[in-house]
């Protein structure tokens, strides 16, 4: 080997100019590499739901492309969106960590953390997504979770505001003071799982439960748990805590349990004031109007849910026992505009769809001049403009990431006096990371959403006869000799008749009521399923168990808050916690969940049972463990069901929870919440086990100091 | 200006506490903690065996401890780590010297200058040399095996950031990944120019963008070659033999261990001489700047880690920031003192950023060169 010296030296210029080949040469590559990533995260789940759809409950895709357009904004979105984060979010969120401890008192710094998860929360819309969820509660039902989801609703989302700001709080403490996290777990597990068996005394808190618990899971969104994390472990760094290298984790952990004690606690100072659930017939009776005014703003807004919510004899009940006070009411609404608005919501119209939808045949023949104005409201879609839709989610983008982004800056700057790292970069994550957002909520609205409301849809096809609303049918000059009889065993007989379809012979249930013999026709609603009518459908349960399981864990795998964790992890653990064994343990718990939740929302079995038994588990899992992964187990749950999974999860439950008849769908976000931090924690105790690659016996008895 | 010396211990994380604690006790007041990890062999278990023999590797949490202390205390220094922590028990950590140039601190940048406790000399040799390695991220591993599989020692390893041509580009430079993986090991002087051609040419790292080599001198040190995870069934680990047998011989050369390179070597091996490790340890986030200014100056490009000082709780006295950065640049001797300039200009070493270099000379290195004469 002949050894040369040469010396070692640069062009000491600025930049490097480079020229339009070598630009494109570096770009592509790395946006390639990028999107790739994300197309492999995201394809699992869609190819998926698709085959699932088309293959196995055999119903196409509706929309098809508008769908495929939808996914490719996702995996787009998620590209950007990630690379935002790394690049600009995180490094922006390390730096004012690293800068508090040394500027700041500890107040000052707790004030910082309380305002940033209070904004944290209003800034991100995931309890909107739950409110939506609720717009199928009943308020005879469920009195005490109909307030809070409707008219109290911000009352709500300031409880979960403030849960979020004290647990940002108690995890900043935890970092200044070393103290390990497992008594907190401990502590508020107990406390949590206390107060869940408490409520079940009161049925008006039982089935708060349900939501109290999503609340815990679904706050803590894409943005906030990276820019969480990075001042995490930011202040961590700069505060020389002793503990493991993965310090800066918890906050998150904290901030999932804390708004479920938060919701619950507002639960119980409301309960005095609401009525416990009734029959919606007494509902409607004059001896409770007081007790549920709270329920409602308005005096009328209160008729209006009757009108809406319920059939002509409960409004005969509420409006008076008799026929006649209705018929009355009726016609003075007919005549008073402002008081239609008063009783129906500002929706134009309103009253005239009620009267078709709701109303007996002589209320609309008397008001309407035309009985044909049905048809003008019977197959009414709604038709979102294109334009709406990208503002509509490019402003909730910048909801999610300015205001947070500009908190920071303005600390870092202003009060920290200290200066931003690589601006440039900085700058262009933010830019990037909006963009990113905007694209991941259209793809998400348009593409996932909408493919996870028809399978969540069809998927009780699997073990239950469903009806395809869409796909309601009028057959002409239908032959009423055609129908035949059939008897069941209690006597009772049944009619049916052949519809010739597409070379098939279909047998259809006949109905009188839907056959109008003036027009000779037939108007009916074709069902499907059930796929599986084995012992009562129940192949058909087990097959949605397992559906549920890899939509959880599928879902979970395409999570950004998720992939940005792992990152950190592997990062901090100098690659001994590889990324991909994070995401597949939290995802297979999540899968593990959601398959409980399927079971907990078919078969009707309260959330406590499902869900306490976990958690006590978990905090002798948790007394087991190493520090390192209680940390990293804990604050990997609070990262699943984010943007990704809890539409579909939601779909999927909501679907589920109207074919079988619940009263609320909750719970399947919470369980989903809570088997992943048992598979992180089982996989560590597992590499505990194996690693050591020095035996007990080296280690001195004085030298074990955890 | 001054000489001193800087320990290094790489060290299981489980026996770190107790090593700081004695260390602390015995009137150390200040070190600092890289965190990383270790590679080892591990046999496959039962079925998975039966597929393929070849062991797993297993890694470990890792230490890189770094302490500077005054050269007259070196040396208690060194064997009282090694007898505390019991080093020559094969599988615990390694430990070596070097002398470094302290060119300039902050005031709160201390060098170590008493420790309380006296050890006897005991399994701490001299002729061997360090080799540090810097490639892409998840690299590292693959070159980490390379050289357990010559039997040499088993590395450290930990992550860092690079700069240099990328910075020059403007916001492009966010297409070209930054993200490093360093290794570190100690090996016999004999070995060691081997050791550094295998993992040349197995890491391509004369290629470009494959990464970054070097070769230097050490004081003294004690190896650990524990490259496997599993003791074998004999009454002794072969690596224990070896060690009693070292101690007896009081020298490692009497080892005739060959390392295999390739047998055809196509082209002359181009390395760079005369070169200076230059160290910048400063506060968590001006690092990058501060290269920056350096590459203004004509330093090609920089390595830097996070690390994390300790120091004993004085509580009297002010203290330095834990969280620290170190920036590592290799540079020709002669730009040595207008780095320093522009670092003063910069405010280096005032209170904001609380810096200290040091230097030391470098063998020689290798990576990807331009124009090979």
């Amino acid at each position: 080997m002949m050894e040369t010296g040469i010396y070692l030296q640069q062009p000491s210029s600025g930049k490097v100019h480079v020229s339009f080949r070598e630009f494109w040469g570096l770009l592509l590559p790395y946006a390639g590499k990028r999107i790739g990533e994300q197309s492999k995260a995201v394809l699992f789940l869609v190819l998926y739901l698709i085959l699932f759809q088309t293959i196995i409950l055999g119903i196409p895709i509706a929309e098809v492309l508008v769908i495929a357009g939808g996914l490719g904004a996702v995996i787009l979105g998620l590209s950007f969106f990630l690379e935002g984060l790394i690049l600009g979010l995180m490094p922006l969120g390390e730096m004012v960590g690293l800068q508090l401890p040394r500027k700041a008192s500890l107040s000052m710094v707790l004030a910082f953390g309380f305002i940033l998860g209070l904004g944290a929360t209003f800034a991100e819309p995931a309890i909107g997504v739950l409110k939506t969820a609720g717009a199928s509660v009943k308020a005879w039902e469920a009195p005490l979770l109909f307030l809070l989801l409707g008219r109290y609703a911000h009352y709500l989302v300031y409880a979960v505001g403030i849960g979020v700001g004290f647990a940002v709080i108690l995890g900043l403490i935890r970092f200044y003071y070393d103290w390990s996290l497992k008594p907190y777990i401990i502590i508020l597990t107990l406390l949590l799982c206390g107060m869940t068996l408490a409520s079940y005394f009161s049925p008006n808190l039982q089935l708060l439960t349900g939501i109290a618990w999503d609340c815990g899971g679904i706050t803590t969104g894409p943005v906030t748990v990276p820019l969480v994390l990075a001042l995490g472990i930011g202040i961590c760094r700069a505060v020389g805590s002793n503990r493991s290298d993965t310090g800066g984790f918890g906050i998150v952990t904290l901030a999932s349990l804390l708004p479920v004690a938060a919701v619950l606690g507002l639960g119980l100072y409301f309960l005095a004031k609401v009525p416990a659930p009734m029959t919606a017939a007494d509902f409607c009776r004059k001896e409770v109007r007081e007790k549920i005014k709270i329920l409602f703003p308005t005096q009328e807004s209160l008729i209006g849910y009757v009108m809406t919510q319920m059939g002509p004899a409960e409004l005969e009940i509420f409006l008076g026992e008799s026929a006649d006070s209705v018929n009355q009411f009726i016609q003075s609404l007919a005549q008073d505009p402002k008081l239609q608005q008063r009783v129906f919501g500002i929706e134009p119209a309103a009253f005239k769809k009620w009267i078709v939808s709701k109303g007996l045949p002589e209320q609309s023949l008397s008001l309407l001049q035309d009985g044909n104005s049905s048809g003008e409201f019977q197959n009414k879609r709604l038709h979102l403009s294109k334009s709406g839709l990208f503002l509509r989610n490019m402003i909730v983008a910048v909801q999610a990431i300015l205001p947070l982004a500009f908190l920071l800056m303005i600390v870092l700057l202003w009060f920290l006096r200290a200066r931003v790292p690589r601006k440039d970069e900085v700058l262009f994550g933010i830019f990037l990371g909006l963009i990113g957002l905007s694209f991941f909520n259209i793809g998400i609205e348009t593409g996932l959403t909408k493919l996870g409301n028809q399978v969540g849809q069809m998927l009780p096809s699997s073990f239950e006869e469903i009806p395809l609303a869409a796909q309601r049918k009028t057959i002409e000059n239908f032959d009423t000799s055609l129908v035949q009889t059939a008897i069941r065993a209690d006597g009772k007989k049944e009619r049916f008749f052949y519809e010739y379809k597409g070379k098939e012979y279909l047998r259809r249930s006949f109905d009188p009521h839907y056959y109008d013999p003036q027009t000779k026709t037939y108007t009916f609603i074709p069902s499907r399923g059930p796929l599986f009518a084995f012992r009562q459908g129940m192949l058909g349960v087990l097959l949605v168990v397992v559906f549920g399981f890899f939509l959880g864990y599928g879902a979970t795998l395409a999570e950004p808050a998720l992939n940005a964790l792992g990152i950190k992890v592997q990062e901090l653990t100098v690659g001994r916690f590889k990324k991909r064994i994070l995401t597949h343990s939290v995802a297979s718990g999540v899968g593990l969940g959601t398959a409980l939740g399927v079971i907990k929302v078919v078969w009707a079995i309260p959330l406590s049972l499902l869900l306490l038994p976990p958690y006590f588990i978990l905090i002798f899992l948790t007394l087991f463990s190493k520090d390192e992964f209680v940390e990293i187990g804990w604050d990997s749950a609070g990262v699943t069901t984010g943007p990704v999974t809890v539409p579909l999860v939601l779909a999927m439950g909501l679907g589920l929870g109207q074919a079988v008849g619940v009263v609320e769908g909750f719970g399947i976000l919470a369980l989903a919440s809570v088997y992943p931090i048992l598979t992180v924690l089982l996989v560590g105790l597992l590499l505990q086990h194996k690693g050591g690659a020095v035996s007990n016996p080296s280690l001195a008895e004085g030298e074990k100091i955890s | 200006m001054k000489i001193i010396s800087r320990i290094s211990i790489f060290l299981l994380r489980e026996l770190t506490p107790f090593l700081i604690l004695q260390l602390k006790n015995s009137g150390l007041t200040d070190l600092q903690i890289t965190s990383g990890r270790m590679n080892t062999f591990q046999q496959k278990k039962g079925v998975r065996n039966f597929f393929s023999s070849e062991p797993d590797l297993g890694s470990d949490a890792l230490d890189v401890i770094t302490i500077l202390v005054d050269p007259t205390i070196e040396d208690s220094v060194l064997y009282f780590i090694v007898q505390t922590m019991k080093l020559k028990i094969q599988g615990r950590g390694s430990i070596f010297s070097e002398r470094v140039r302290m060119i300039k601190g902050h005031s709160l940048c201390r060098v170590n200058s008493t420790f309380m406790k006296k050890a006897e000399s005991t399994g701490i040799f001299s002729g061997l040399m360090g080799i540090t390695c810097i490639v892409q991220r998840d690299e590292g591993d693959r070159l980490a095996q390379v050289i357990l599989n010559t039997g040499t020692c088993v590395p450290a390893l930990y992550y860092g950031l690079g700069t240099g041509l990328r910075d020059k580009l403007g916001l492009l430079r966010i297409t070209i990944p930054a993200e490093k993986e360093i290794l570190q090991l100690v090996a016999r002087q004999e070995e060691a120019d081997e050791v550094m051609e295998l993992m040349i040419e197995q890491g391509n790292l004369d290629q470009p963008g494959k990464g970054f080599i070097y070769l230097y001198q050490i004081e003294k040190g004690l190896i650990n070659t524990r490259t496997h995870r599993d003791p074998p069934p004999h009454i002794a680990t072969l690596e224990q033999v070896v060690a009693e047998l070292d101690h007896l011989k009081g020298n490692l050369r009497w080892r005739l261990h060959n390392v295999e390179g390739s047998s055809e070597v196509s082209e002359p091996r181009y390395y760079l001489k005369q070169l200076v490790e230059f160290r910048l340890t400063c506060n968590e986030g001006y690092g990058a700047e501060l290269v920056k200014e350096a590459m203004s100056a004509g330093v090609a490009g920089a390595t830097i880690f996070k690390t994390k000082h300790h120091f004993a709780d004085s509580s009297s006295q002010m203290q330095i920031s834990p969280a620290r950065e170190v920036c590592n640049m290799i540079i020709s001797e002669n730009l040595l003192e207008n780095v320093i300039r522009i670092l003063e200009i910069k405010r280096a070493f005032e209170d904001e950023i609380a810096a200290i270099v040091e230097a030391r000379s470098v063998d020689k290195a290798c990576t990807y060169l331009v124009n090979k004469k």
